[in-house]
């Protein structure tokens, strides 16, 4: 079976006199693969290569049977066209398009922005579902936080995406709610039957979400684990969190 | 004194040669602003400095190099004028491209700054969303640079009407053609028509005074609707 993911790049970045190299080679599972590490470990630079929004130097991206990009052919698909969805650390919503329409966004290819009756329709059917139906005039700048990602979710998800990327989805958010959003994260990949890439700096992610976890450490994956090599006992039970976390400060030295 | 063609014909030629003059950097300084501020290019601060010189240059030494420019003789005046038989010397055209000059920085750097201040995550969320790059640029960068951009038209308007130094040099003073208010005020005060000059120049400020009103106004109206 092959992978849904695959990755297989390098990236050399200089600014102001000091580099970064980015070396990673993974491949994701169908589910929820987590990618653990630091602030500055190449997490988001990683994610921004998939998505189309940073070109590798060299290397392989292929999502399900699709080249993405592939440096030696000459492939390199163009964002738009990749068909993989991006929730943003705070979603960048469009503040000046209230929440239909931020939903709607990526139907509206006519200008000025108008829907058609199907995609009316299917707005319609996102907000529904996604508890947001009071709100459909509302501007980001009035949402909640947890309304915000909800919005985000839904205009990433109304594509029906190949792939979800997802940058620190719940830092934005109250400590007390990131449990509950965890959880309607899960429960919309499946509903959506889409995989995602969550990265995190979060060992809590790792535990609620991850089939699959790879660590990054200075641009390069420091270890790859599998389910099994995770702490079964789910459920939060005591000591599981701990678990996770002493797992993966290993990982990262 | 009342609303005569002395007021009245430099009154209608300001705002013509002003409006003219507006709309030509809008579309040149937006389009400028946009390429300054997504794109790295070698030579780049120079050009910004370039773009920002007739802020600080006397707009008589504008003037002198819009006639070495564009004059019969001019590097580009002479070819103009062996293709189409016309100069751009002494015409309400000529006054349009020098009220152009003087009013560009004022757009340029209201757009840029504008446009550095339109966070790249926007952009790219829209990219991952199917847009194409002009989509981007035209339902999430410019609507998020809009206010940016309009408060630097209207200054750039504001300062076009003004316009003295340099339309005087490449378009004269000709009533009727090319003699704007700004300049009329002058002539006016060189022949000694005192109430004349009042006029002009209580006319001249309550136009200046209600475009800048005018626009804060609407950059307010913005502020609350969005």
């Amino acid at each position: 079976m092959s992978a849904r993911l695959s990755v297989a790049i390098t990236k050399h970045l200089q600014s102001r006199g000091r580099s970064f190299v980015l070396d990673v080679t993974f491949d994701a599972p169908d589910e929820i693969l987590v990618i653990f590490g630091p602030s500055g470990s190449g997490k988001s630079l990683t994610l921004q290569c998939v998505a189309g929004l940073v070109r590798p130097d060299t290397g392989v991206i292929r999502a399900g049977d699709r080249s993405m990009f592939d440096a030696a052919a000459g492939v390199d698909v163009p964002a738009r066209y990749r068909r993989i969805g991006y929730l943003f650390q705070d979603y960048a919503l469009f503040p000046h398009l209230n929440v239909m329409q931020n939903i709607g966004f990526s139907f509206a290819q006519r200008w000025p922005a108008g829907l058609d009756e199907q995609a009316r329709a299917k707005v319609a059917s996102m907000l529904e579902l996604f508890e947001l139906e009071g709100l459909a005039r509302s501007y980001p700048g009035q949402l909640s936080g947890g309304q915000r990602q909800r919005v985000g979710l839904a205009r990433a998800l109304i594509r029906e995406p190949a792939l979800l990327l997802l940058d620190e989805p719940f830092n934005a958010l109250d400590p007390l709610l990131r449990d509950r959003m965890r959880r309607e994260l899960v429960e919309f990949g499946r509903r959506f039957a889409v995989p995602m890439v969550v990265i995190t700096h979060d060992p809590d992610d790792v535990g609620a979400l991850a089939h699959e976890v790879i660590v990054m450490k200075e641009g390069r994956v420091a270890k790859h684990l599998g389910v099994a090599d995770l702490p079964s006992a789910a459920d939060y039970a005591p000591g599981y969190r701990r678990a996770v976390r002493a797992i993966l400060e290993d990982a990262t030295g | 004194m009342q609303f005569s063609p002395d007021v009245l014909v430099p009154l209608a030629l300001t705002l013509k040669v002003a409006g003219s003059a507006t709309l030509l950097v809008f579309i040149v300084g937006v389009a400028v602003a946009w390429i300054m501020a997504r794109h790295d290019f070698p030579g780049r601060e120079i050009v910004d400095a370039m773009m920002t010189l007739p802020l600080v240059m006397p707009p008589t030494v504008l003037g002198y190099y819009l006639i070495v420019l564009f004059g019969r003789r001019g590097w580009l005046g002479a070819w103009i004028y062996d293709t189409f038989g016309w100069t751009l010397m002494f015409t309400w055209q000529g006054a349009v491209v020098a009220a152009a000059v003087v009013a560009y920085p004022l757009v340029y750097k209201a757009a840029r700054a504008a446009f550095e201040g339109v966070s790249a995550k926007y952009e790219n969320a829209a990219r991952t969303l199917g847009a194409s790059e002009w989509r981007v640029f035209a339902q999430v960068t410019v609507p998020l640079a809009w206010r940016g951009i309009l408060a630097g038209t209207m200054l750039a308007f504001a300062r076009a009407m003004g316009e003295f130094g340099a339309t005087l040099m490449i378009a004269g003073s000709i009533p009727g053609k090319t003699q704007t208010l700004s300049i009329a005020v002058y002539e006016a005060v060189q022949s000694g028509k005192d109430s004349m000059a009042n006029f002009l120049v209580v006319v001249t400020s309550t136009v200046c005074i209600l475009i800048l009103a005018g626009s804060g106004k609407l950059l307010r109206a913005r502020q609350d609707g969005a």
